[in-house]
């Protein structure tokens, strides 16, 4: 099922059985699937699937605020030349050395994922500053080299400035150089194009892609968009209703897809013509549970 | 439209280019256009100037008699007359602003500080640790602020540092609520998470990323206390609890009550200082609102 060439390799990011409860309720049940490393890999499904809640699991960020709880499962992650550990076990402490330098992830919003009081040139040597003892000449230093290189125009001059005088396209770009400026193995984006228009949502996914190629790290996209799935993506995990549908390689998934709810989600993207001879909008066919 | 107008409106976002506003300048701009507010501010700082300096250039000692009792500030050379002993009454408004000002502020100071630290974990952490702390600032908002001072300061004795404390006493519950309200509507917002999964832990979370974007409220907010513990020392010292051996305004009120159908002026001119120090501080706080308030602020 998995692509031939992950076969030999170790996965990087192993989760086995993840179940995440709010109170009664199960947000995720049962899902796994590895990360290997290099890879893209997609986590597709509607609204309410549990896409975000596992990436969220992953990072730990699950307990504090929203009340959810892991109830079962492993997140194993392999470091290569460390000794494999299981994220749900860890402590708290050294949960917080891996968010950032380790595993890293980008949010939905960059209107409101930048803390509006400090200049972003700040807020990315402050990431650097909670992970390494660098001065703040050098955390400075990284900082606009990484603006430079998430192709922020001007950066010296940005660097001073503030989140509210950034469009959208451009904080997003400035919340990639946060998370990827400590070199994480990992890099997990939650719907990082939504709330960009389409012009701006292919720029920044070139770019997380460039990036990609640059460092090495594994990314988990989470999106809804099969669209973005096709661009980037090496392979895919189908999510609806808490559970895992379907997962392979991007290529068998669009090809050949198994189960009649990824059938449908394919179904979903519009095709360029598809509505000639027609005078009013298609509805889309229902989808029973799995 | 005017012709001037033009090239600044029609652009805009040129403008936000060219001058990187600071949040603390873009507050200061919004704060000038208050006109209430900048002449608050300015009589604020001539009635602290005047406290600070005042003394220094009109040295007479308060608590001196200096010259016969009751004389209205017409028929004597003091500026504003002598009180019930003969002691210099503009002598005392500046003696008496230091003490005050310095009372009023360390209490607000005090009393944001309580708040915040009784407040914000609350807010933050939710859940027990809300309940028991939030149970125990009910338990000191319950109580009757006045007595509960009162009560301290016959304990402790009347002295300024007491006074302060007992300010900041009764008036923290206040602070502690509006504290742990902010904490809570910010720690959920997307950049305190994406702060977290940078791996910012709780105290740098609280310090470093939702405390400076509190801090508009809590300002706000502190100098209104400012203004309100001038209030509450002048009645403590009114009711004959402050500390006899420090002049404060208050105090001054207090003592010359017995006579203010024959010494209005020994009565009336520290009314007056409370009144518009008080007002001073409260129009401060109002174009401070305004500046901090994003919702009157345009781009």
């Amino acid at each position: 099922m998995a692509d031939e060439s992950n076969e030999d390799r170790e996965p990087l990011l192993s989760v086995r059985d993840l179940t995440v409860e709010f109170g009664s309720f199960r947000a995720v049940e049962g899902v796994s699937f590895d990360l290997y490393p290099g890879e893209t890999l997609a986590i597709v499904g509607e609204s309410g699937s549990g896409k975000s809640v596992t990436a969220l699991s992953i990072m730990r960020l699950i307990e504090l605020g929203t009340r959810g709880r892991i109830t079962n499962g492993r997140i194993v992650l392999n470091l290569p030349g460390e000794e494999a550990t299981d994220l749900v076990e860890e402590p708290e402490e050294r949960l917080r050395s891996i968010r950032g330098s380790v595993i890293s992830m980008i949010f939905q919003e960059p209107l409101t994922a930048l803390n509006p009081v400090y200049s972003i040139g700040n807020q990315i040597s402050e990431a650097v500053r909670a992970h390494q003892d660098a001065s703040k000449a050098d955390a400075a230093e990284m900082a606009l080299e990484m603006l430079r290189k998430v192709r922020i125009p001007e950066p010296e001059k940005r660097i001073k400035q503030y989140p509210h005088e950034m469009s959208g396209g451009m904080r997003q770009r400035v919340m990639i150089a946060q998370a990827l400026v400590l070199n994480p193995q990992v890099l997990i984006c939650d719907e990082p194009t939504t709330a960009l228009d389409v012009t701006i949502q292919a720029q920044i996914l070139r770019l997380i892609d460039d990036l990609q190629q640059d460092t090495g790290a594994a990314v988990i996209m989470i999106t809804h968009d099969m669209g973005v799935v096709a661009e980037i993506a090496d392979r895919v995990v189908v999510m609806k209703s808490s559970r895992v549908v379907e997962q392979g390689s991007v290529e068998q998934i669009f090809a050949d897809p198994q189960e009649d709810y990824t059938k449908a989600l394919l179904a979903a993207v519009p095709r360029l013509g598809s509505m000639n001879d027609r005078d009013e909008p298609a509805k889309f066919d229902l989808v029973e549970g799995p | 439209m005017t012709a001037p107008d033009l090239p600044e409106a029609s652009m805009p976002n040129d403008a936000a280019q060219t001058k990187a506003r600071s949040p603390l300048g873009e507050a200061w701009f919004m704060f000038r256009r208050n006109r209430a507010a900048l002449f608050g501010l300015g009589l604020l700082l001539t009635i602290i100037a005047l406290s600070i300096f005042g003394p220094m250039v009109h040295s007479t000692d308060p608590f001196k008699i200096v010259t016969r009792p009751r004389q209205s500030p017409s028929e004597s050379d003091l500026l504003l007359g002598s009180d019930y002993l003969g002691r210099d009454v503009w002598a005392g408004l500046l003696n008496g602003g230091r003490v005050t000002l310095l009372i009023a502020l360390s209490a607000g100071l005090m009393t944001v500080l309580i708040g915040l630290l009784i407040g914000a974990p609350s807010g933050y952490y939710g859940g027990k640790v809300e309940a028991v702390l939030m149970r125990i600032t009910e338990l000191f908002q319950v109580l009757p602020a006045v007595l509960f001072a009162m009560v301290i300061l016959t304990l402790w004795g009347p002295t300024v540092r007491n006074v302060v404390f007992a300010i900041a006493i009764v008036a923290w519950p206040q602070t502690a609520r509006l504290a742990r309200a902010e904490f809570l509507r910010l720690r959920d917002l997307e950049y305190v998470k994406a702060a977290r999964a940078m791996g910012a832990g709780d105290f740098r979370i609280m310090t470093r990323i939702i405390l400076p974007n509190a801090s508009p409220a809590l300002i706000v907010s502190a100098t209104l206390i400012i203004g309100g513990s001038i209030l509450f020392e002048a009645g403590l010292s009114f009711l004959g609890l402050g500390d006899p051996n420090t002049v404060t305004w208050g105090l001054m009120l207090g003592n010359s009550r017995p006579y203010i159908l024959i010494t209005w002026w020994a009565v009336t001119f520290p009314g007056i200082a409370i009144f518009l120090t008080v007002l001073a501080i409260g129009l401060v706080g109002d174009g401070l609102n305004d500046a901090f308030n994003p919702k009157l602020r345009e781009r």
